[in-house]
């Protein structure tokens, strides 16, 4: 896309806008303010975060596996920045449908994509798998103290997702038993069950 | 040679003695390739000998879809034996793509989605052939096999093996084996109540055909993509002042320290010993010094168990494809005493 970039003028000047980083983002500038603007994020530590936050949710939105590794306290972040954010300006009617699209409404509706995306995914993982028999997965935290979990209630998949907070613990939870998962399948050789079993088990969990 | 009456007995003699000599040459011929289109039968360790064997050497490739609870997963699997390592390429079909690359004991994991290689070293027959194949005898005595009837699957006629727990410490199996190559082709993981926790099975195969050094090479390139390796050294548990009791069966198969390659303890470093009873393995985990303190919590997902609580000022964590009481038993039998 070689579009002139309306901003790119005031790029220099003004702070930067999460639409220009976006710009930079997607590779919409030319070589010349491309090379400024990474200057400028050197420096500017505002628009750093500005920047990282658009790759995290760029990421988020590309790997369901990725979002759910968020910790609790960016997702509270999430919550506090979303709740402040203004409302989307109206569109500019010189633009083309399309880039006002990409440039203004999804950089918003992105960050609120991956917010609700890290409560859904994350439930569904918890709570899916009702095999019969032996079957609880991971033990919401007041049934804790009890110690083995409890048997043969299959629990139903369409459960309302609990608060972010609640979830996001459990989805760290999750997490870190994956390490220790893929830490167990390294080294647990020598089953006649074939290797590749170890393989599928790991991924299934499809948190890392 | 004048013809004669006795020359002419002779050629008859010599004919009939070339005639019966090739007929009894073809006879045993005939009878040799009888056994084994037949398959003599196979003593139960004759079997698991023959499923380890095959394991390695057999040739394949082949799409194996994985079950577990309500979650499936199709992957494509390609093995070639190269006369001394085994090279093995598993690509996750469904969800994230995901690509597990062996070659001999080094295994690549690669995750194109984040850009990133994890390197394993796993413990593999090439290099420590005594210690990671189970002796059928040993496994033997903890499970006991019994061979079930014949059963289909991908196109293929199965022995159907039933392996069943002598005690409540761990699971039962029933697999499905091709008696010509020995590969296994369909596993189930049963619980004592015979329910099914996690099923392998292969939709489609083929055994013994030639296999391109490329069908076992990463389909990804990974120019420029972050490389992780996991790291462990053998350590002495003992001496740091663990006791870690195994249960009746498990044989501990490796002691280490390490560092944890990714996840969420990214970078923590642990000590893992490994046990297992020939077919499933338990790895207990001990963080000295972790920062969040575990709560006693136990935890199970299909086929595996989870438990975890505080020892001294150390993190314990059991985890394996065992029920959750024998993880429960393990984790409340670790003690710690301080060195002098």
């Amino acid at each position: 896309m070689t579009d002139p970039n309306p901003t790119a003028a005031a790029a220099g000047d003004a702070p930067l806008s999460r639409e220009t980083l976006s710009c930079l983002v997607d590779g919409e500038l030319d070589a010349a303010e491309c090379a400024r603007l990474i200057g400028r994020l050197g420096t500017d530590r505002a628009a750093r975060r500005e920047w990282l936050l658009l790759h995290v949710v760029g990421d988020a939105l590309r790997s369901s596996d990725v979002a759910c590794l968020q910790s609790e306290r960016f997702l509270l972040r999430m919550g506090a920045a979303l709740e402040a954010e203004p409302a989307i300006a109206a569109p500019r009617a010189s633009l083309a449908r399309a880039r006002l699209v990409r440039r203004v409404v999804l950089p918003g509706a992105a960050a609120v994509a991956a917010a609700t995306m890290l409560v859904v995914i994350a439930v569904p993982q918890l709570r899916g798998g009702a095999a019969p028999g032996a079957t609880q997965t991971v033990a919401v935290a007041a049934d804790h103290k009890a110690g083995t979990s409890a048997a043969a209630t299959p629990v139903a998949p369409a459960v309302t997702p609990p608060a972010a907070a609640a979830a996001a613990n459990e989805v760290r939870r999750l997490a870190e038993l994956e390490a220790y998962l893929a830490a167990h399948r390294e080294l647990a050789g020598g089953s006649m069950m074939p290797r590749t079993a170890a393989y599928l088990r790991a991924s299934s969990a499809a948190q890392r | 040679m004048q013809p004669t009456i006795l020359s002419g007995t002779r050629t008859r003699l010599w004919r009939a003695t070339w005639a019966l000599l090739l007929a009894a040459t073809a006879g045993a011929a005939f009878a040799q390739n009888d056994r084994t289109r037949a398959t003599a039968p196979r003593s139960e360790a004759q079997w698991l000998r023959a499923m380890q064997a095959a394991a390695q050497r057999v040739n394949f490739s082949g799409t194996l879809v994985y079950q577990r609870g309500a979650e499936v997963r199709a992957s494509r699997i390609v093995h070639l034996f190269d006369g001394a390592i085994s090279h093995e390429r598993v690509q996750m079909l469904d969800g994230a793509p995901r690509e597990f690359v062996r070659r001999g004991d080094e295994v690549q994991c690669i995750f194109p989605d984040a850009r990133r290689v994890v390197v394993e070293r796993r413990p593999g027959r090439e290099s420590f052939p005594a210690i990671t194949d189970a002796d059928p005898a040993e496994i033997l005595e903890r499970y006991a096999l019994r061979l079930g009837g014949t059963e289909r699957v991908a196109n293929v006629e199965c022995q159907v093996i039933h392996v069943e727990p002598k005690d409540a410490l761990r699971y039962g199996y029933k697999l499905w084996v091709d008696p010509a190559s020995g590969l296994l082709l369909k596993a189930q993981t049963l619980n004592e109540q015979h329910e099914v926790l996690e099923q392998m099975a292969f939709v489609d195969v083929r055994i013994g055909e030639r296999i391109e050094r490329s069908q076992v090479k990463p389909s990804w390139s990974t120019e420029g993509w972050r490389v992780e390796r996991s790291e462990h050294r053998p350590v002495d548990l003992a001496q740091l002042g663990w006791t870690i009791v195994a249960p009746a069966g498990f044989r501990k198969t490796r002691e280490v320290a390490r560092r944890f390659a990714s996840g969420a303890n990214a970078d923590r470093s642990a000590m893992q010993v490994v046990y297992s009873d020939g077919l499933a393995t338990v790895s207990v985990f001990i963080e000295p010094g972790a920062t969040e303190p575990a709560a006693e919590r136990a935890q199970s997902q299909g086929p595996t168990s989870a438990y975890s609580r505080r020892v001294a000022d150390a993190n314990v964590t059991v985890i394996g494809e065992v029920p959750p009481a024998t993880v429960k038993a393990m984790a409340l039998a670790v003690e710690f005493r301080a060195p002098r």
